[in-house]
């Protein structure tokens, strides 16, 4: 992102001072009624509606209502890009029947609700969107599910009343001013208050179905004395701030029966659920402490947090070669965006350490597996069949009582695992080696896991300049629009490598197993 | 800045136009901190802003100025007295007026007319040896400096080194630190390197007298901030990257006046270990803990508010912005 300048500092000032915010209320009774439907039905089902078959039948559901409800897009251009399987779909009712034969005729209905509604090819929100265009300028249209932005974007390139309008994202409008005209679809609390309370728009119009409860309001963030003599007070100031229409302040009185996060597909819960992410592992599984970090669309993947990792991110806010670059897991923050592979997860930098070593790389990971093999066999003789991290505890406690090396466990429980090539001491090294009675191959050794050490740094070096070449020469529109792009370097330089929008990051850190580093975990239901 | 013609401008497409608003009320922000007592209690000032771009930097820049403005007749009577006591043949610079300055060699001070003098020789016996005599009304305008003592001849006094019309119309033109001579930190800005690099070292600015086009420079020119200079310039502001290492020790103790926290993130990181300069905190409404920092100044503000002085400008916080200002408690 380009840093403002004064005069674009200037003009978002200005638009904060004169930004207007208008409510559209928009209809869909059929839409209505299926959401109340959907609402009533998952209330009935209480507790039960977390397990797993209904999560199976009631997660699509959710998604395709949801979408409908905010998303600019005919019904059935909607019903397609949201991707439902309806066969799957079907035989969720199907088996419904005979398992909880009390909830078939409600669950069959919903479903038959959202096939009528997914062959409507109209939306409520196109009309207001057209009519709000009409008025010229600059119209740029925000999205609560960034997933479904290129979709939105193809549709209006193709409706000639919305040609001009493009789709614009949250992060986007952290920069300088945007456009004339945003239009969020749906109400304010699906989105982030800046859009509304720093607008980078002279207008903000809230389009919303008629059902759906919006109260926000532009009002005090701080603390402060309040002077009951109704003088201003001496250690608080507002400035001027984006005025509600007074026209739709009125409208928004009209009953309403649905919060905004009624309506929000369920996600696997912030700070409840990160465990199960982790996936189950057993006791004897490698594991290495790890983050979490969200992901824009409702994704997340876990990064290595042990000693002396990093993880490899784009910072747009940066300039010229600081834009890609490694950071370890402390420095991440949410904004940047992570890079993974984009199929089949995990490291992307070892497979292409092994095409620059060619033949030897086979060798020399039989190598490094060997030294692993034979240090941790070594203390499981001693120590018995405990768990990585005990076992590392012990045999760092040995090497210090045998004086070999002063080594902290969490250095053994590193060296132990597989993402470690080799210690950065070679004493260290010489140490573990003689604890696992191969102390004669130390140098053959460590001049092998150099090798190995060496075309990781060459790989890490090699991705790092084609991502910068590509970031130089690419628009990175696309990333900071949908908070994710996808970089295509050849497949001698590692395929293909999605990069990922952070938006938040887990402050604890989890035992995790190695395999699911890097991995791209669905958060969605 | 000081005197009212003197107003800073910036470029837009080849236009120079003056500060806006905003901008001037960041400085003035600066100015008022700057001004403030902070012995039992210091200034916390958290300013909410929909964009933080420059905020960091323009109250800084009030801060710097207004602590050069603060040297008053005692600092001049003080220098004088430390003029005297140099020994004759010291090495100084002399700038008898804005924009000129001369390599100098302090000669024997002087008593005439029941007045004393110190003397300053600008030019070598073979151009005339021209000395200046200079009484304590002017003794900052004379300065201790580092060069080799050998005079020329002549001299025009356009010295790069120590002449920077910029500075002098901001700061004064006898100003120690600007003139290279000696670092001190008035306050520490704690941000993104690469947007405060931006902003301090990228940005051109001019200062307009009366109306009138009169110098260049950007904000490094006066916030000498320490990691942007060179290894020969004094500095005069210190900044702390919002990154993994905390400020140093150094930071943590030589910061004179206050700390100006440009975003959430360096604030979150290192806003409890300055213990007694006063805290300015500009909060971006678009940023990502933007929320979490504004629970912890209302947490301090409801458990660590004392009564004392506060200041605020009289006009309202800036276009779509909110300020909270209080007195804290110094820990010593």
């Amino acid at each position: 992102m380009t840093p403002l300048t004064i005069s674009s500092a200037t003009e978002v000032y200005r638009d904060a001072s004169r930004c207007e915010i208008i409510r559209h209320w928009v209809d869909h009774p059929a839409l209505a009624e299926f959401s109340r439907s959907l609402r009533a039905f998952v209330q009935l089902l209480g507790d039960d509606a977390d397990d797993e078959f209904w999560r199976r039948s009631l997660g699509p559901i959710r998604r395709l209502g949801f979408t409908f409800c905010s998303a600019p897009l005919p019904f059935s251009a909607a019903a397609a890009a949201a991707g439902i399987n309806w066969t799957k779909l079907h035989r969720q009712v199907r088996l419904c029947e005979h398992l909880f034969p009390g909830a078939h005729e409600a669950l069959a209905k919903l479903v038959q609700q959202l096939e009528g509604l997914s062959s409507e090819s109209v939306s409520p929100f196109i009309v207001t969107l057209e009519q709000i265009n009409q008025q010229g300028g600059e119209f740029g249209v925000v999205l609560r599910n960034p997933r479904l932005n290129q979709a939105v974007d193809d549709f209006f390139a193709r409706t000639e009343n919305l040609s001009n309008a493009r789709i614009v994202s949250p992060t986007q409008l952290r920069g300088g001013h945007l456009c004339n005209m945003l239009a969020v679809i749906g109400p304010c609390g699906w989105f982030p208050e800046h859009v509304f309370s720093a607008p980078r728009a002279i207008a903000v119009h809230v389009i919303s179905l008629r059902w759906i409860r919006d109260t926000w309001k532009p009002g005090p963030i701080f603390l402060h004395e309040s002077d009951s003599s109704g003088k201003r007070s001496r250690n608080h100031r507002i400035g001027a701030m984006p005025s509600i229409g007074a026209k739709t302040r009125l409208e928004n009185n009209s009953s309403t029966d649905f919060l905004p996060v009624d309506l929000l597909p369920p996600i696997l819960s912030f700070g409840r659920n990160e465990r199960s992410l982790a996936g189950q592992y057993s006791a004897s599984e490698e594991t290495v402490p790890a983050r979490l970090c969200h992901l824009s669309g409702q994704r997340a993947s876990f990064v290595a947090a042990y000693d002396g990792s990093s993880t490899l991110i784009i910072d747009t806010s940066e300039t010229r070669n600081s834009t890609v670059r490694r950071v370890p897991a402390g420095e991440l923050e949410p904004g940047n965006y992570l890079l993974l592979r984009t199929s089949g997860g995990g490291d992307f930098i070892a497979p292409l350490a092994d095409q620059i070593m060619g033949d030897l790389a086979e060798k020399r990971r039989s190598e490094q597996a060997e030294w692993k093999q034979r240090l941790i066999s070594t203390a499981a003789k001693m120590f018995g069949s405990i768990n990585r991290r005990e076992l590392s505890a012990h045999v760092s406690a040995e090497l210090q009582s045998r004086n070999l090396s002063q080594a902290r466990h969490a250095n053994v429980h590193y060296w132990m695992s597989s993402k470690c090539i080799r210690p950065r001491k070679i004493e260290d090294f010489v140490a573990i080696l003689t604890f696992a009675g191969i102390e004669e191959r130390s140098q053959e050794l460590w001049e092998a896991m150099g090798e190995i050490d060496r075309a990781h740094k060459r790989a890490g070096f090699a991705i790092r300049r084609l991502l910068l070449h590509r970031i130089a020469t690419t628009s990175l529109e696309p990333l900071e629009r949908d908070g994710e792009m996808v970089f295509e370097l050849s497949d001698e330089d590692g395929g293909t490598i999605s990069a990922f929008q952070i938006t938040d990051i887990v402050g604890e850190d989890y035992e995790v197993p190695i395999q699911r580093i890097g991995v791209l975990l669905e958060m969605e239901d | 800045m000081g005197e009212s013609p003197v107003k800073l401008y910036f470029e837009d497409s080849g236009e120079w136009y003056s500060l806006p608003e905003w901008a001037e009320y960041f400085i003035t922000i600066g100015k008022l901190l700057a001004a403030a007592p902070q012995s039992e209690s210091r200034i916390v000032t958290a300013i909410v802003v929909p964009t933080r771009a420059f905020g960091a930097a323009f109250v800084s820049l009030g801060m710097v100025v207004s602590d050069a403005a603060s040297r008053d007749q005692a600092s001049k009577a003080a220098h004088f007295e430390r003029l005297f006591d140099l020994p004759p043949g010291s090495s100084v610079i002399y700038r008898p007026k804005p924009g000129k300055t001369l390599k100098g060699v302090l000669q024997e001070p002087e008593e005439s007319d029941g007045k004393l003098w110190v003397r300053v020789q600008v030019q070598s016996k073979e151009g005339g040896g021209l000395t200046y005599f200079v009484d304590e009304s002017k003794a900052l305008q004379v300065q201790p400096a580092r060069h080799s003592g050998k005079l020329p001849k002549k001299q025009a006094g356009e010295n790069l080194r120590f002449t920077n019309a910029f500075v002098d119309k901001l700061l004064g033109d006898a100003d120690p630190v600007q003139l290279g001579l000696r670092s001190k930190l008035v306050c520490a800005l704690v941000g993104r390197k690469t947007t405060l690099e931006h902003e301090i070292r990228k940005t051109p600015l001019s200062v307009h007298v009366n109306g009138d086009h009169h110098a260049d420079g950007v904000l490094q020119d006066v916030l000498r901030v320490n990691r942007f200079v060179t290894e020969t310039q004094s500095h005069r502001s210190a900044l702390v990257p919002s990154g993994a290492k905390p400020p140093s020790s150094e930071v943590l103790k030589n910061v004179e006046m206050g700390v100006v926290f440009d975003g959430a993130n360096g604030f979150l990181k290192w806003g409890e270990m300055w213990h007694r300069q006063h805290q300015v905190i500009i909060l971006d409404r678009t940023e990502a803990y933007f929320e979490d920092a504004i629970s912890a100044i209302n947490s301090r503000f409801s458990q660590n508010r004392v009564d004392g002085e506060i200041v605020l400008p009289e006009c309202e916080a800036p276009p779509g912005g909110e300020v909270l200002t209080f007195r804290e408690a110094v820990i010593k």
